[in-house]
C-alpha cells in the first residue's frame, strides 16, 4: 500500500462546498483572478509538511505495518483585497472559510469519493491569518490559510 | 467487505432492550467507548503428578461486552435508530434500558469505512448490571456495565461471539435478490441469527439464506435461521450444531418496509 497523496487531493478537489471552487494538485494556478473567487487551493509553498512514519509492527519493510502522518496546508482566496465595501468581505470570507471548515469536518474520512479509502483521517489542525493572503503571484486576497491533519495506514 | 486495518471511528454499536420497551437504538454517535469485547475460557488444571510443566483443558467460555461509557444527551424519543440517549426515569436510570433486562448488542467493526455487509461483527445478548453517572470534567457521562450472556436469553449453544454483518443499518422494503458474503469455506456446525429491527411496517419473516455458490438462484433457506419479528425489536435464533452451514450468506425478508441490522455467527 502505498502514499496515497495524489489520491487524497483528488478527493479533497472533489468535495463540494457551497460558493467554494476546491482545486486540485494540478490545477494551482500562478495567479489567481478576481472572477475565480472564492477559491481553495493547495498552497504552494510548503504544501505538505510535518511528514511523520510511525512502525506500528516488526517484520520486513514491505509488509510490516506502519502509519504516517502528514500537514497539508492550503490557502484560501474569498476575494481580492480591495474589492467591494471591504468589512463587508471581510465578514463574508469568515462565513466561507467556515462553511469549508464544515465540511471537513463531516467528511473526516473523505468517503464523498470512493476511490480514495486509504486515509484514515483527515481533520482541520488550525486555520491561520484571517485577512490578507497573497496568491503565488503575490496578488492580495482576502483569505485565510487552513492547515490540514492526514493519517494513512502503510501496509 | 474491505480487509487492512481500521480505526474505531467505524465502529457502530446497536443496543436494544429484550424487556419492554423493545426500542433499538444507534449508540455509537454517543459512545466515548466500548469493552473489551471479551471472550474467555475457564482455565481447568489437568496437570499430572509427574508433568514437568502444568496442562490445562479450556471450561465453560465467559462471553462480555464489558462497559460502555455514553454522553448524556437528553432528547426526544427517537425510534428510527438514531443517537438518543434518554434523560434518567425514576426507575431505571434511562427509559429505554431497563437495569436488570438483557440486551441485545451488535457491534459492527468497519474497515476504513461505514460497516458493510461481511464485515466482522460482535453480537450476543448480555445482563445490563448496572449504570452510573458521573461529571467528567463537566460533561455528564453514563457507564453502562454489561455482564456475560443473559440467563434470561439465555444461547448456551456456542462460545463465539463474532461473526459476519450481513445486513448493515438501513432500510429494505423488498425480498432480497442480491448475492451475500463470502464465509471463506463452508463450516459444519449450525450458528447464531441475531436481528434488531429499527422502524417496521408490519410483521416480517426474517432469515438467512446459504449458498454454495454466490448467485441469487442458488440461495436457500437456512434451517433454524429464521425470526418471525413483530415488528421494532431485538431478536436471534439458533441453528442447531451439526447444521452444514454454506459458504456464502445472505439475508432475507418478506416484502415489508424495514429498518434493520442482521449478523450471523458461525457455530
Amino acid at each position: 500500500m502505498t502514499i496515497q497523496i495524489t489520491d487524497l487531493v483528488d478527493a479533497i478537489s472533489q468535495l463540494e462546498i457551497a460558493g467554494v471552487r476546491v482545486l486540485d494538485m494540478d490545477e494551482i494556478k500562478p495567479e489567481v483572478l478576481a472572477r475565480e473567487c472564492p477559491v481553495l487551493m493547495p498552497e504552494p509553498l510548503n504544501f505538505v509538511s510535518n511528514i511523520i512514519v510511525t512502525r506500528d509492527t516488526s517484520g520486513a519493510a514491505s509488509w510490516a505495518k506502519k502509519t504516517i502522518q502528514y500537514t497539508i496546508n492550503y490557502v484560501f482566496l474569498y476575494a481580492p483585497v480591495g474589492a467591494g465595501r471591504e468589512l463587508q468581505k471581510y465578514g463574508e470570507m469568515v462565513k466561507r472559510a467556515f462553511a469549508v471548515l464544515d465540511v471537513f469536518i463531516s467528511h473526516d474520512d473523505l468517503t464523498v469519493n470512493t476511490t480514495y479509502d486509504e486515509a484514515v483521517d483527515i481533520s482541520p489542525a488550525s486555520v491561520t491569518e484571517f485577512g490578507p493572503v497573497p496568491d503565488p503571484a503575490g496578488n492580495q486576497y482576502l483569505g485565510c490559510r487552513m492547515q490540514f491533519v492526514v493519517t494513512e495506514f502503510i501496509n | 467487505m474491505a480487509t487492512g486495518r481500521t480505526v474505531a471511528k467505524y465502529t457502530r454499536i446497536y443496543a436494544g432492550d429484550m424487556g419492554e420497551p423493545k426500542w433499538q437504538h444507534s449508540l455509537c454517535g454517543l459512545t466515548r467507548s466500548i469493552g473489551p469485547l471479551a471472550v474467555s475460557f475457564d482455565e481447568i488444571d489437568a496437570t499430572g503428578m509427574c508433568d514437568a510443566i502444568k496442562g490445562y483443558l479450556p471450561g465453560q467460555a465467559s462471553i462480555t461486552p464489558g462497559q460502555i461509557n455514553v454522553i448524556m444527551d437528553p432528547a426526544a424519543p427517537d425510534t428510527s435508530g438514531g443517537a438518543t440517549m434518554y434523560p434518567p426515569s425514576e426507575n431505571s436510570g434511562t427509559a429505554a434500558y431497563t437495569i436488570g433486562n438483557p440486551m441485545i448488542l451488535q457491534i459492527p467493526i468497519g474497515i476504513r469505512a461505514a460497516p458493510a455487509a461481511g464485515d466482522p461483527t460482535f453480537a450476543g445478548v448480555f445482563p445490563f448490571l448496572g449504570m452510573t453517572y458521573s461529571d467528567d470534567g463537566g460533561l455528564v457521562t453514563a457507564t453502562f456495565d454489561l455482564g456475560s450472556s443473559a440467563a434470561a436469553q439465555y444461547i448456551p449453544t456456542y462460545a463465539n461471539p463474532w461473526g459476519q454483518l450481513l445486513h448493515a443499518f438501513g432500510a429494505e422494503t423488498a425480498a432480497n435478490s442480491g448475492t451475500g458474503v463470502d464465509g471463506v469455506a463452508a463450516t459444519a456446525n449450525g450458528g447464531i441469527m441475531f436481528l434488531q429491527v429499527f422502524v417496521s411496517a408490519g410483521n416480517t419473516t426474517f432469515k438467512v439464506q446459504h449458498a454454495d455458490a454466490n448467485l441469487d438462484g442458488s440461495f436457500a433457506d437456512l434451517t433454524g435461521a429464521s425470526i418471525a419479528s413483530t415488528g421494532v425489536g431485538g431478536y436471534w435464533a439458533t441453528v442447531a450444531p451439526g447444521t452444514a452451514v454454506k459458504r456464502y450468506l445472505r439475508w432475507q425478508m418478506t416484502a415489508v418496509a424495514n429498518t434493520f441490522v442482521m449478523s450471523f455467527i458461525r457455530g
